[in-house]
């Protein structure tokens, strides 16, 4: 009976190395939902709780990390459904006001906006799997089991968003340089 | 085509492996030339930040909330056996009571029957029929 209990039940520590470190590639997915530290690392952590308690599954579970998956997208998906209108934090809020104080920084901002907005108009599945692929560095086997997809098609997808991203990025670029040069003939 | 390009190239196919696409985000973060790479590049690693403590903070809440649900189970289980305590000497006091108790009614029983008996004894015998034919100051006549 002990004996039993000691393979089923994972330790606190193993629970630390294995699963722990999940956290940090479900932070940004969580984020892109939440939009506010504090309630992602709040949801983050009732993640945590809720796969610390089944901790008993997940050691039997041939394939944790499609476990793992499987129960981050399902929260994630309750998230979505309950998702409250969008709540800047205090924190946040000195965020940008400190952003928007310094020149440089609000250049890059403005930058990292436009690549923001690109892929946010890419149609649903390529912006998922970008976001996946490349925010969060989820591997591919990890996609296929959020997604559904084969890595094959994946890798197609992946490929278009990328350069569809790239060639919109760009637009903006020419549009910037054809404005200093007009600033520069002015 | 020097490295960079062809990791680029492999990067727009789907064909780059994860630590390639480290490895190119590390490039052009460093990189000297304004492309649209960087500010892509640069766009996933702000998006990808995490905050530093985001793990060691996890793992400190889980171990507080499990303490603080076994305090609660501990908390339960005292409480619980407590209270059957309680029970089992509860019961044990009723059922001493209970038994006092038809002891008593027994033995107010016993008493009753006793004294029934007596009763009965000193009962006067049953007067049999009788002819009363003169009742009179001096002189009383009955025939049995």
């Amino acid at each position: 009976m002990n004996l039993n209990r000691q393979i089923v039940q994972m330790t606190a520590e193993e629970f630390k190395n294995k699963i722990i470190p999940f956290s940090r590639k479900l932070y940004p997915m969580l984020f892109r939902i939440l939009k506010d530290e504090e309630e992602t690392r709040d949801a983050l952590q009732d993640l945590m709780v809720k796969l610390w308690n089944k901790r008993g599954d997940l050691e039997k579970c041939s394939n944790q990390t499609a476990y793992i998956i499987t129960v981050a997208k399902n929260y994630s998906f309750d998230l979505l459904k309950k998702k409250r209108p969008v709540r800047i934090s205090e924190k946040e809020k000195y965020k940008i006001l400190n952003l928007e104080a310094d020149g440089v920084q609000h250049e890059i901002k403005e930058k990292y906006e436009h690549v923001h907005k690109t892929i946010n108009k890419l149609p649903e599945k390529y912006r998922t799997i970008i976001q996946l692929r490349d925010i969060d560095g989820f591997s591919f086997d990890e996609i296929k089991e959020m997604t559904g997809f084969e890595i094959t098609y994946l890798r197609v997808i992946l490929s278009r968003a990328r350069l569809k991203v790239k060639q919109e990025v760009e637009k903006i670029y020419d549009y910037d340089k054809t404005r200093e040069i007009t600033q520069q003939i002015l | 085509m020097t490295k960079q390009e062809k990791l680029l190239n492999k990067y727009y196919k789907g064909e780059t492996s994860l630590e390639e696409e480290k490895e190119l985000k590390v490039i052009f973060q460093e990189d000297e030339n304004r492309t649209s790479e960087q500010d892509i590049f640069g766009y996933f690693e702000k998006e990808s930040n995490i905050p530093i403590d985001l793990e060691e903070s996890v793992f400190t809440n889980l171990k507080s909330i499990e303490k603080h649900r076994k305090t609660i189970k501990m908390r339960l289980y005292s409480l619980s056996s407590a209270a059957a305590v309680i029970i089992i000497f509860l019961s044990v006091y009723l059922d001493f009571r209970n038994t006092k108790n038809t002891q008593l009614n027994n033995d107010f029983f016993v008493m009753e029957q006793a004294l029934f008996q007596v009763s009965e004894s000193i009962q006067p015998d049953v007067q049999e029929e009788m002819l009363v034919l003169w009742v009179d100051d001096n002189v009383e006549i009955i025939i049995n």
